[in-house]
């Protein structure tokens, strides 16, 4: 691996484990199970690396994962 | 908890995006210019062009382009279309693979809805926003697609329906924190206005837009003020129109938008016209037009020669009219324009030579052509007293 690219992956992960302790945080709050949490935060986490031009991340990461998280709530209503 | 194997495979697939994205830098625009543009078809096989990074450019030159040559656009976000639905279903992950298809079609709804072409446009976003289904955590990705949705709805006159999903675009928008998008949802809702012809309404809610976000960038402080410009316009507010169609020339000039200028400036003529100077308003519409088709944009240069042909008419040079009338006829029919708009231009043309018609006759001819962007069957129908 390139110097460049192993930081770029560093970096990567440790964004991960930060965002992902962010909105692990939210799921507690909405009471998801934890399986079904983890899912939807790597969805979130994964979509967040094509947005470029999105000034404030987490706020951004927050609401994906909320409107993930009310989405699967709708699915699950009777 | 943290998954290990997500963990490595998030950090893996960062580390491929921004190689993909290095590798693209030129390449992309390297065999555009390469290969004529007849054969983009092709490119869609080529490896170099197989990538999100690469997606990602043709995105970025699409966007370039769309309002300086949305003919060379169109081409740009078929080809995308064409790359993006070649991925295998395993190439990158599910929801990334989501996000490029929907993104590919979402562009090329926007290039069909620039070339007129507005229910092939609503199908496309129909299709891109259905590459979206099932991925919960795109609910930003689906408001751009419906954004884009809406304001084809508004091309075709469906204008409730187009208020309803700018209104709830504007909340998923403002949710994500999405400035830019909160304020072209208000803009749209503006334009939503002035299509009704709610001027007043339309020039408040885009003086608001002004007032109430604080970071606007030259793009959308330059659609406010042009459009600022055309209500005040309408509203013969003079002094207003001219000062807010000149700050929103500034602003394009700034971000290099030409055909934006060429839009701005084709309504100062009409404002020249609308204070009563015909003659400055066809000094002013002349190069314009020339311009629109150097750009090849016929049905635009016929719209400004329609404004000049009105003018003519008002300072009763009636010869010069009824040449000018002809040349858009003879314009609209080699350019392959609707049969319609070409058999009402006859129909002006012939009652300038009878000298039976009044600048209302134009404006009627002029308000059926850009109708027919919407309504391509309608019929013409003489509603303004001839002269």
């Amino acid at each position: 691996m390139l110097p460049l690219q192993h930081e770029i992956e560093s970096t990567a992960s440790a964004l991960y484990e930060r965002r992902f302790a962010l909105l692990a945080g939210v799921a507690a709050q909405l009471e998801l199970p934890d399986e079904i949490a983890e899912t939807l935060i790597d969805d979130v986490l994964l979509a967040s690396l094509t947005q470029r031009s999105i000034e404030d991340l987490d706020a951004w990461l927050v609401a994906a994962f909320r409107a993930a998280a009310r989405r699967y709530f709708a699915e699950r209503r009777p | 908890m943290i998954d290990r194997v997500r963990l490595e495979h998030f950090a893996a697939t960062a580390r491929r995006l921004e190689q993909e994205r290095a590798a693209a830098a030129g390449t992309v625009e390297r065999l555009l210019r390469e290969t004529p543009r007849a054969d983009w078809p092709a490119l869609a096989e080529h490896a170099q062009l197989q990538t999100c990074g690469a997606l990602e450019r043709l995105g970025n030159l699409f966007a370039d382009t769309l309002t300086k040559d949305p003919v060379h656009a169109n081409a740009i976000a078929e080809l995308a279309v064409a790359v993006a639905e070649g991925l295998a279903p395993d190439s990158y992950p599910a929801v990334i693979l989501a996000q490029l298809r929907a993104h590919a079609w979402k562009d090329l709804g926007k290039a069909l809805r620039f070339v007129g072409r507005n229910h092939d446009s609503i199908s496309a976003f129909d299709t891109a926003e259905q590459k979206l289904d099932g991925h919960g955590a795109l609910a930003h990705d689906r408001a751009i697609v419906r954004f884009n949705l809406a304001m084809s709805l508004q091309e075709l006159e469906r204008f409730n329906e187009s208020l309803k999903l700018l209104v709830e675009c504007k909340h998923v928008f403002r949710d994500h924190g999405d400035t830019r998008n909160v304020v072209l949802c208000g803009l749209a809702e503006g334009v939503l206005l002035q299509r009704l012809c709610r001027f007043r309404e339309a020039r408040e809610r885009y003086l608001l837009l002004l007032a109430s976000t604080r970071e606007l960038d030259h793009e959308s402080l330059a659609a406010i003020h042009h459009a600022i410009g055309f209500c005040s316009v309408e509203l013969d507010d003079d002094a207003d129109a001219e000062a807010n169609l000149l700050h929103a020339i500034s602003l394009y000039r700034r971000i290099a938008q030409p055909i934006q200028i060429l839009n701005v400036e084709l309504g100062r003529g009409r404002l020249f016209i609308r204070k009563g100077d015909a003659n400055a308003g066809i000094a002013h519409l002349r190069p314009v037009r020339r311009e629109f088709l150097r750009k090849g944009m016929h049905e635009e240069a016929g719209i400004c020669g329609l404004e000049i042909v009105g003018a003519l008419l008002l300072v009763g040079r009636t010869s010069a009219a009824e040449a000018l009338a002809r040349k858009i006829v003879r314009e609209f029919t080699l350019a392959g324009l609707n049969t319609r708009a070409i058999t009402a231009l006859g129909y002006l043309s012939e009652a300038i030579t009878a000298r039976n018609a009044a600048p209302g006759l134009v404006r009627n001819v002029r308000d059926y052509i850009l109708s027919l962007r919407t309504k391509p069957e309608r019929e013409f129908r003489a509603t303004h007293p001839t002269a």
